[in-house]
């Protein structure tokens, strides 16, 4: 009896391998969730309210971070006595467009746009920079993607990214905690049904840094998942980590062609 | 840059800038404030934060009190409000936010109202007009 159960479990266990070996092969790593005239912005599953305070520029409580940081881009700071607006002249605008394609290889590394503007203003200006969650990073971070409004996203995955978009995309669809949940059961198979008071969006970040009703402050993507894992009470990452860029990477890149829609406001 | 204690928060006020006598016009306010109730805690010391909330909020007209609202703990951070007002003559919109520590901030806009002639009533009636020619 014992060893039919042993080799009725082998048997299964082989089987299972097999079938898990299948999926593995029909997995096209290119292949996007969502066609592209299939997209749909976090504001689409928002309700009425929420939309109407996130397009109307006074209502909207994140553009307070963006004239704050409007007035960080041209204040002058540092030991060299520079502002941002000395190098990135505001009235040529070359900081227009560049938000849509972060984040980005850095000297072998990816990095995010908060990291790219603590990296310039430590080397360019000799500032003593904060944590990437600080008011003054993320008020600069949402002035430069506010530049680059309605521009579509766009994101490259080629070259050095490559390796890094792999490590995403297995992040996305990895089990973590004790719900054993990954992002792409919520995001990919049942976006817009209810999950208590609120409806599953498809997972994109093109608000991002976008204003959270529940915090009452402007948040990064980062922190974003930091929430995400705490709810399927997994450890998170510190912000700034090199998975979490990866997985940004993937997550703008499925959602590439989406208008950028910063600051938007969220629950 | 970290570290730095900011003094001048933000506040924004928005006036139409031209109304039609009798009209009725919105204006929206928007401060920028922490609003903390005083109640919750630091979640790794236990420490209370202090509670710092706006308790007033006044609008005058061409210095008169036109309206004026007590607030108390449990307003959302960054509070938004708005109210409705009769357009009469044009003149200044003030707008002051009080603190329960006693700082005072205070916005101003302009607003021009005019007849359905299309001439600008002004709040001071001015009884002869040409009177510079006088002191010529």
């Amino acid at each position: 009896m014992f060893f039919i159960m042993k080799s009725a479990l082998v048997l299964m266990l082989v089987f299972s391998f097999n079938l898990f070996a299948e999926e593995l092969s029909d997995f096209d790593t290119y292949k996007k969730p969502y066609e592209k005239d299939e997209l749909k912005s976090g504001s689409y599953y928002s309700k009425d309210e929420t939309r109407a305070m996130e397009k109307d520029e006074f209502d909207n409580p994140g553009m307070i971070w963006v004239e704050k940081g409007n007035e960080l881009f041209n204040k002058k700071m540092g030991k060299n006595n520079y502002s941002c607006a000395n190098c990135h002249n505001q009235n040529n605008n070359s900081l227009i467009g560049i938000a849509v394609s972060y984040p980005i290889i850095h000297q072998n590394k990816l990095i995010n746009l908060e990291q790219k503007i603590n990296l310039c203003l430590e080397n360019n200006m000799n500032l003593k920079t904060g944590p990437l969650e600080s008011d003054n990073v993320l008020s600069l971070s949402s002035f430069i993607t506010y530049l680059s409004k309605g521009l579509p996203m766009n994101v490259s995955i080629k070259g050095e990214a490559e390796e890094f978009f792999i490590r995403g995309k297995q992040l996305y669809f990895e089990r973590i905690g004790q719900m054993n949940l990954a992002c792409n059961q919520c995001h990919d198979n049942l976006a817009g049904s209810y999950l208590r008071a609120e409806r599953i969006s498809q997972g994109h970040i093109n608000g991002f840094p976008s204003y959270l009703m529940r915090w009452e402050n402007i948040a990064s993507v980062h922190r974003r998942f930091q929430f995400c894992n705490n709810q399927a009470r997994a450890e998170p990452l510190e912000i700034g980590h090199a998975d979490y860029n990866a997985l940004q990477l993937y997550i703008a890149w499925r959602g590439n062609g989406l208008p950028l829609e910063s600051p938007s406001v969220r629950r | 840059m970290a570290g730095e204690e900011r003094k001048n928060w933000r506040r924004r006020l928005k006036v139409p800038k031209t109304a039609l006598v009798d009209e009725i016009i919105t204006i929206k306010t928007m401060a920028e404030h922490v609003m903390e109730p005083g109640v919750r805690r630091d979640p790794e010391t236990g420490v209370i934060y202090p509670k710092k909330i706006i308790d007033a909020v006044i609008c005058r007209f061409n210095g008169q009190q036109i309206y004026r609202s007590q607030w108390f703990s449990g307003v959302s951070a960054n509070p938004f409000m708005s109210f409705k007002m009769k357009a009469v003559t044009s003149g200044l919109v003030e707008v002051e936010w009080i603190d329960d520590y006693g700082q005072s901030t205070y916005k101003k806009a302009v607003l021009v109202v005019y007849d359905n002639e299309g001439k600008e009533i002004l709040p001071i009636k001015i009884d002869n007009i040409n009177s510079n020619k006088e002191i010529m």
